[in-house]
């Protein structure tokens, strides 16, 4: 009798388990590819380590990452992204922590991924870019800063890019694809300092010195 | 004693099946951040005599989500609900619930710093991003005053440019509701702060 409710109790713990791993799976560790279309959620800082690449890697498609308010820290290993996909994918949602000391920060651009999400992502301080996305893609509530050897966040058209921080980047000629017609770049903050007296803006952008909003790419008086 | 040990088993499965760990808990006021990483407030936390502020802020890329819970600073003047100590550090994130009571609700001097889904009512100050030329972030927040609470705000959102400025309402605040410090820069919208 004993034996068969210890394994009665056994069972109802395992369905229990079962019933429970529905949630999003756990990321632990860089150097994780992501090879099935689901939920994922960091449950630690991440942190690249000496001789490491990028610490994300998507290779699926309809893939959300929850950043869970951890960072991913590169360590200013070369050329190791924070997340990247590795090819065509679609439907990449990224949301909710940092991403700091990347080459790029988040990267679904040079893989040519289309229609990424990224919100409420923090991309500092990343040697080359902090985000950058491909067409059909939303950019929302992010702050990209310090991004020294590119752009704060860069995006092809047509893409929404909405209500971000942007500042004290450097943009290398030429600037970014945005805008064109059929981007929506819309009360960005978007401007650096290049260090040759001129403030230049990558997409519609705020004046730094008057607040107007400025249509297109260029360059003004200095940033303040 | 087999129950005991299946019962064991068990929970050791479930934890190995799930694999995931929650933010580390905040339950009292005093907390010093010094290690990076996601925070969550799980209770109503009130300041006690001699702690300032409630949530210190002491290192790099951090995230507090307040779980939709309460700090209160009592009145008390010059303790503020979350700060940095005014260090500039990179990377701060509060949401998701509300201060009451503190001479700043939230007071950050740090570089992006992003305030998203917080409601600062009656304090001296809700929130006050001080940052000097590296962007920060208020959205979709409520800065207002709160009659009968001890302080009556002197500004609802007080921001350094350049910040960006979305979807927030702060009224009622005794000074201004909305301040954009310093060089221009900031980008605003939807701002319900006459």
């Amino acid at each position: 009798m004993k034996r068969a409710l210890g394994i009665s109790a056994a069972l109802v713990f395992l369905s229990l388990a079962t019933a429970v791993s529905a949630g999003p799976t756990a990321i632990s560790a860089c150097g994780k590819t992501i090879t099935k279309t689901g939920s994922y959620t960091l449950t630690n800082n991440l942190a690249v380590k000496k001789g490491g690449g990028t610490c994300i890697t998507i290779s699926a498609n309809n893939v959300t990452i929850d950043l869970g308010g951890y960072n991913i820290n590169c360590n200013a290993v070369a050329n190791a992204n924070g997340i990247a996909t590795s090819g065509l994918q679609s439907g990449i949602t990224i949301r909710n922590g940092f991403v700091h000391d990347c080459f790029n920060g988040v990267d679904t651009y040079t893989s040519g991924a289309t229609g990424a999400m990224i919100d409420e992502v923090l991309a500092l301080n990343n040697s080359n870019t902090g985000i950058a996305v491909n067409e059909k893609s939303t950019v929302i509530h992010s702050i990209a800063n310090g991004n020294t050897n590119f752009a704060g966040i860069f995006a092809l058209c047509p893409s929404n890019i909405l209500y971000n921080t942007a500042v004290n980047n450097l943009v290398t000629p030429p600037s970014i694809a945005c805008p064109d017609s059929t981007t929506t770049c819309y009360n960005d903050i978007d401007w650096f300092d290049k260090g040759d007296g001129l403030c230049h803006f990558s997409c519609n952008a705020y004046d730094p010195n008057t607040q107007a909003l400025i249509f297109g790419a260029g360059s003004l008086g200095s940033c303040p | 004693m087999r129950l005991p040990l299946f019962l064991i088993a068990a929970l050791l499965m479930i934890g190995a099946v799930t694999g995931t760990r929650a933010a580390t808990p905040i339950s009292a006021c005093g907390t010093l951040i010094k290690t990076s990483g996601s925070y969550v407030v799980t209770k109503n936390l009130t300041i006690k005599k001699g702690q300032n502020p409630c949530i210190a802020v002491e290192t790099n890329y951090v995230t507090i989500d307040l779980g939709g819970f309460t700090i209160s600073c009592n009145g008390e003047l010059g303790v503020d609900g979350v700060d940095d100590g005014q260090a500039v550090h990179d990377g701060v994130v509060v949401r998701g619930g509300t201060i009451t009571g503190c001479d700043s609700g939230v007071f950050f001097r740090s570089n992006a710093a992003l305030v998203d889904g917080l409601l600062t009512i009656g304090n001296r100050n809700g929130i006050r991003l001080f940052n000097p030329g590296l962007g920060d972030s208020v959205v979709n927040s409520i800065s207002n005053d709160s009659s009968g609470n001890v302080f009556n705000n002197s500004t609802g959102i007080d921001v350094v440019c350049p910040s960006t400025l979305i979807d927030n309402t702060a009224l009622g605040n005794a000074f201004k509701n909305l301040i954009t410090d310093g060089v221009a820069g900031c980008a605003s919208l939807n701002n319900l702060a006459p």
